[in-house]
């Protein structure tokens, strides 16, 4: 047994007191637990443009790559992508199986475009444009309409954003980012957006009318039949005389609330809003008027029409929320009496297109679906493409054009049961 | 999300596995190897506005007379939304002597795994952190093998989780556990 030294007992009262006065520091460092506490969030700020940058930005440019593919139209084998809130991608459709771009039209804030008579005609902002397109090598501009349209980029695509400050310039787009709000404690619970609107930026014409106009998909705002361009805004439906290269405003209607597509068919439009499709009459073509007002459940919703049958897709989603999913056929052989016939439930119906009885529903981030409804009330699934993304279609010619995340995919659908994949512009991050 | 039965089952299974095993060391380090012992230990950490209690077992060695160290693990309950269980390395500084109360000092650093226990509390990722606990002591020997002691010192550990909020908002919090620690152990 060792014994017990004095400097044993120094060195141990030594190392106690040390300890002592250490813990007694630590405790004066408070018996509190501290929090702090990060919020983090993404969301919309506006990308502003001085007025004249705006005006002297239109242009043809040299051919991008797809970043953010919008509205498609399809006219005299060409393919016009809109890139939204940028302008218009120009591709040679000739071949499906191997398009190939051809330029970038420029277009600050665009979102909708239609074609007829070798015309272009892009919303930007407020204004309309018209581009000669008879040398697609070198669009010239040649008409711009101002303050014609009420949805502008001023309104966000999602939710939240930062609000506009109007002494920044024009808003001519908006980009997600991350925002980190660092505080003591309990974070305040603070909102960064007074009120959110939603602008439908996504869309493809809907046309076919006018021999010499394009073809679009149904998602569009812009509709083109015989010497009218309509289009629609939140609210309203406008109608252009487009039968001289300077389009004239010829009527303003207001519609409804939350108008999103329009679809001309035979001597109708059919617009459709997030709780209605509405039927308009356009026999006479300057004035269009109201016959009927076909409700649903509140939901995104396109239109397609065919023979006496409109097919409508419901969505649900951030701005549609508590909707269903689902498409729904509506007879409209009286368009004064429409009504619905038959449903059928989807998973994330987004755009359609129909075609002698082919009808194509782009179900988004699920895919495809392919079905035939030459009965109307007895619709069939043929086939269901899983692995792409899908926003809308156009069917033309035996060509399917898709349009969704993925870029810009074309089927041949000759063979309805087993579409056969034709090509894909990719969309570049 | 673990449920927090789990968490305690998870606990109790990890001192149901390590105390037979240092039993069985004990046994062994009778025969074989007198340095070794294991500690088992009960903690209140009384903070500002909660108090918290925990167990621990560390399997210790005598390097010196004076110096001890083991590696550890145990349970914390703080239920703030997080229970704690810390892995740490233990250093022991004992007072040369043997007199019936031994005074000591006592230093456990480590990590501590976070256990999401309150199912209240909707959380997507967590997250534990460092842990550091000085303390000192007074260890009372017996006539058996079992020595037992008393211990105050103070805790730090630190943990960190994230929330959904409305929209697409995340909710990070980083919590810094600041207590005294009053303890009694079992050395055997």
């Amino acid at each position: 047994m060792r014994a017990i030294t004095s400097k044993m007992l120094r060195d141990s009262r030594l190392t106690s007191m040390f300890f002592f006065a250490f813990l007694l520091s630590l405790a004066l460092m408070g018996c509190e637990d501290q929090k702090m506490q990060t919020v983090k969030w993404t969301e919309y700020e506006p990308v502003y443009m001085s007025e004249q940058e705006f005006t002297n930005s239109v242009g043809m440019e040299t051919a991008r790559e797809l970043n953010k593919p919008g509205k498609i139209y399809f006219y005299n084998d060409y393919l016009f992508v809109n890139e939204v809130n940028k302008g218009v991608h120009i591709i040679d459709n000739s071949d499906p199986a191997s398009p190939a771009k051809v330029g970038f039209i420029n277009i600050p804030a665009n979102k909708d475009i239609a074609v007829k008579d070798n015309l272009l005609y892009a919303d930007s902002n407020s204004d309309l444009l018209v581009f000669d397109i008879k040398d697609l090598q070198n669009p010239e501009l040649v008409k711009r309409v101002e303050n014609v349209f009420s949805f502008t980029a001023n309104r966000s695509p999602g939710y939240p954003y930062k609000p506009v400050d109007q002494s920044k310039g024009i808003v001519v787009d908006w980009e997600e980012v991350e925002v980190e709000e660092v505080c003591q404690g309990d974070c305040s619970y603070t909102h960064p957006v007074v009120d959110g609107m939603w602008l439908n930026t996504v869309g493809a014409e809907t046309g076919g009318s006018g021999g010499s106009a394009g073809v679009g998909g149904s998602m569009a705002r812009f509709a083109i039949t015989g010497d009218y361009l309509y289009a629609v805004d939140d609210i309203n439906l406008l109608t252009f005389d487009i039968s001289s290269p300077e389009p004239t405003k010829v009527n303003k209607k207001d519609v409804g609330w939350a108008i999103e597509t329009i679809f001309p068919y035979e001597n109708n439009l059919y617009v459709g809003s997030q709780s209605a499709m509405y039927i308009f009459d356009i026999s006479n073509p300057a004035t269009p008027s109201q016959m009927s007002v076909y409700t649903h459940l509140t939901a995104c919703d396109p239109v397609v029409v065919e023979g006496q049958h409109a097919f409508v897709t419901l969505r649900e989603n951030e701005r549609c929320p508590r909707a269903v999913n689902r498409l729904e056929v509506i007879d409209v052989e009286d368009p004064f009496n429409p009504h619905k016939v038959a449903f059928y439930e989807m998973i994330s119906p987004h755009g359609l297109g129909i075609d002698d009885g082919n009808l194509f529903v782009s179900e988004g981030e699920y895919g495809l679906k392919v079905l035939d409804a030459s009965e109307p009330q007895d619709i069939k699934q043929l086939q269901y493409i899983k692995d792409i993304q899908t926003y809308d279609v156009i069917p033309f010619n035996d060509v399917l054009m898709v349009t969704g995340n993925n870029g810009i995919m074309q089927y041949d659908y000759s063979n309805i049961e087993k579409l056969r994949h034709l090509s894909t512009i990719p969309v570049v991050e | 999300m673990i449920p927090m039965s789990r968490n305690i089952g998870f606990s109790v299974w990890a001192l149901l596995v390590l105390l037979p095993l240092v039993s069985s060391a004990q046994q062994k380090n009778k025969v074989e190897n007198p340095s070794y012992a294991n500690q088992v230990e009960f903690t209140v950490l009384p903070g500002a506005n909660t108090t918290s209690v925990g167990i621990q077992v560390v399997r210790v060695r005598r390097f010196t007379d004076w110096f001890c160290g083991g590696l550890g693990i145990g349970f914390t309950h703080y239920n703030d939304p997080l229970d704690l269980v810390p892995i740490f390395v233990n250093a022991k500084f004992v007072a040369p002597g043997t007199g019936g109360a031994i005074p000591f000092a006592s230093l456990d650093i480590g990590y501590s795994v976070s256990i999401h226990v309150n199912d209240d509390v909707e959380i997507d990722e967590h997250r534990g952190g460092v842990l550091i606990s000085p303390s000192v002591g007074v260890l009372f020997k017996s006539n058996s093998d079992f020595k037992y002691y008393v211990k105050a010192g103070y805790n730090i550990n630190k943990a960190r989780y994230e929330q959904p909020q409305w929209g697409n908002r995340i909710l990070e919090t980083n919590i810094t556990y600041k207590r005294l620690l009053f303890g009694v152990g079992l050395l055997f």
